[in-house]
């Protein structure tokens, strides 16, 4: 245990696969907790692999089912392989551990004051990845792949690979705090890779086809603006889910074109259109086959309402 | 006595400040009760000489959305689609939001058989059904946007043409009707990187006389070139008048126009405006995806085919997009979609 910056790091070690978890979890002595006066707690995987998937010595797939096809045939999802190690992995064959998070630079889970991110008066939860460090990504990046093979009305059909080289999420979090009778949070998703590549194979894994690479891809996805806009996600009885970002709607008195009338309500929208959440897209290049389609970049896409709710098909 | 650290780790502890409630199992009456589990399909087809595993998820989407820049495909001097400010939904002059309606979005990857391997040769992003506003200044488009012109006769009056606002003056009520498709400056049919919609050559405005004044107009007009009378009455006067597009222009009518003319275009069947071009109702439209393919390959909704291009492409279906004459000839405004509008004036 170290104590850096006021927050406890605590080191997970993972040795192996899953099915080889060697970890030592060290108990904190009192008087190390007597000096914690905590922000919060940082977690850094350090020397971790992980590698699952029927190829492992003992190990299995992870299976999902309860689906169906349109016609009602019954569908599984077999994920026959994930792992996670250091970039070079080769696709999940070279598998060499790798530091997720640095000490001085850890994923959090902390307690924040609300007043700093426009929500009144409150606790924050937050969990982040390690962040930016002007604008620059300073952990180390692992490789992640994951391969699903598709049963069918019972019969093998299809293999289906999805490999990212070097992926880092740094700058990403997740915030929570409690709203009027309902949990309200923001989150920032962001995802780095060189290479982001996907193909298929028979239900065998093998006679793999062409492969489908998205090179240098960067997502920076933000979504909600504390309390002003909120970001909800419910449940309800029947199972089905409700997902919101909040509506600018009313937040200004509006002119006869629907447009904000001057005064501060406008200004704080004008701040809000100007540096509030945003998604940004690139994809360097597509290439598949040898063949070349280029970039694609989707920038500045702000929300200023979102409701999804999903239904049985 | 309890330290910072040892307080908040007894709230991750009880993270609900007072909560006694016990955990019941739930039993299988109740989990037959249940029915959120069903909102993803999958599915599997062959057509083609192609396969598909299609991913359908039950969802009702409902935004309102900005972003300065849409571009995909940007290769060899090109983008396969480019469209600056583009937008979803808009805000009505009441401010309130009508949004951009998506129905069951789906994900479908198509294969094509390589000796004994299966080559991913396609992906797209498709929509069961879609409706509202989709702004946006379009400067290039590889796709279908097959737009419905519906109107009368007097809407010729805004062709800019001596015998279009001749045809307005003497077909006033009459309706017409005809599909501008993505294509060149010569009027051919052109899906990739379009910067034009219009009339294909070959293609026709059809004017269907509503009275004996406007069927004898009809008949005259019948002799100029590059018309043809496509129903007569049982006298011999023509009901039903197609006016031929070649090149870009009929009766000296221009019949292509730039596309980024078209600053909103609302998406939607059966869509019904007010005066004022305010969209009252609509359906959803079927059919509307943006897809990727390394070929040129056909993609199947139900029973409606679509062959695509290599690239980017993104189809609007037939009937998703209807304009009148006026909106034909002189593009359409762009909707309010902020709440602070450069495209009126920052406010």
């Amino acid at each position: 245990m170290r104590i850096i910056k006021n927050k406890i790091i605590v080191l997970f070690l993972l040795f192996g696969s899953t099915f080889l978890v060697n970890a030592d979890l060290i108990s904190l002595e009192d008087n190390d907790l007597s000096e914690v006066d905590g922000e919060g707690i940082g977690l850094v995987l350090e020397d971790f692999v992980y590698n699952a998937g029927e190829s492992v010595n003992g190990g299995g797939t992870f299976e999902i089912s309860g689906l169906q096809t349109s016609n009602d045939e019954d569908v599984i999802i077999n994920i026959s392989q994930f792992y996670i190690a250091a970039s070079g992995s080769e696709q999940g064959s070279v598998l060499n551990p790798v530091n997720i998070g640095r000490l001085n630079n850890p994923f959090n889970i902390e307690l924040r004051n609300g007043d700093d991110y426009g929500v009144n008066n409150k606790a924050v939860f937050e969990l982040s990845a390690p962040s930016l460090v002007n604008g620059s990504r300073l952990s180390e990046r692992p490789d992640v792949g994951i391969r699903f093979d598709l049963d069918i009305a019972g019969s093998p059909y299809q293999s289906l690979d999805n490999h990212i080289k070097s992926l880092s999420i740094d700058g990403s979090y997740l915030r929570l705090w409690g709203g009027e009778g309902r949990m309200e949070g923001e989150l920032a998703v962001n995802i780095y890779t060189p290479s982001m590549a996907f193909f298929a194979c028979n239900s065998s894994h093998g006679n793999c086809g062409h492969t489908v690479e998205f090179q240098d891809v960067s997502i920076e996805a933000k979504l909600g603006a504390g309390e002003y806009q909120p970001v909800t996600f419910d449940v309800s009885s029947d199972g089905n889910f409700h997902f919101t970002v909040g509506t600018l709607e009313n937040k200004c008195t509006t002119n006869s074109s629907g447009g904000c009338v001057s005064g501060s309500q406008r200004d704080v929208l004008i701040n809000y259109y100007n540096s509030g959440p945003k998604t940004n897209i690139y994809i360097g290049n597509v290439a598949v086959a040898g063949q070349e389609f280029g970039t694609t970049t989707l920038s500045n896409l702000q929300i200023q309402y979102l409701d999804v709710k999903s239904h049985d098909l | 006595m309890l330290n910072i650290f040892s307080k908040k780790l007894l709230l991750l502890l009880f993270p609900i400040q007072v909560c006694f409630a016990q955990l019941v199992p739930i039993d299988e009456t109740e989990l037959s009760g249940m029915t959120g589990q069903a909102f993803i399909n999958l599915d599997h087809s062959s057509s083609g000489g192609l396969d598909f595993t299609k991913v359908s998820l039950g969802l009702d989407v409902k935004t309102s959305l900005n972003s300065d820049l849409l571009d995909v495909g940007n290769y060899d001097n090109g983008s396969d689609i480019r469209i600056k400010d583009f937008a979803l939904g808009n805000i009505e002059a009441d401010g309130s939001i009508t949004p951009f309606e998506i129905r069951d979005p789906f994900i479908e990857l198509a294969f094509e058989q390589d000796g004994s391997k299966q080559n991913i040769v396609g992906v797209r992003l498709g929509f069961g059904g879609a409706k509202g506003a989709l702004s946006g200044t379009i400067e290039s488009l590889s796709g279908n946007i097959n737009v419905e012109i519906r109107d009368t006769a007097a809407g010729l009056n805004d062709s800019g043409s001596l015998l279009g606002g001749l045809a307005a003056v003497l077909l006033a009520n009459s309706p017409i009707e005809t599909t501008a498709k993505l294509v060149d400056s010569n009027g051919n049919l052109d899906q990739t990187r379009a910067s034009l919609v219009g009339i294909p050559n070959g293609d026709t405005f059809d004017i269907y006389a509503s009275n004996s004044l406007e069927r004898i107009a009809l008949t005259f007009i019948d002799v100029l070139p590059q018309t043809s009378c496509a129903a007569r009455t049982w006298i011999g006067s023509c009901k039903q008048l197609e006016l031929e597009a070649q090149g870009c222009e009929t009766l000296g009518i221009n019949v292509c126009f730039d596309l980024k003319k078209y600053n909103t275009l609302d998406v939607g069947s059966n869509v019904v405006k007010d005066g004022n071009g305010k969209v009252t109702s609509s359906d959803y439209a079927q059919g509307l995806f943006l897809g990727f393919q390394t070929k040129a390959i056909t993609w199947i909704d139900g029973i409606t085919p679509t062959t695509t291009t290599k690239g980017a492409f993104l189809n609007v279906p037939n009937g998703g997009l209807q304009v009148n004459l006026a909106e034909a000839f002189k593009g359409t405004d762009r909707v309010r979609t902020r709440y602070v509008d450069p495209y009126f004036g920052g406010f």
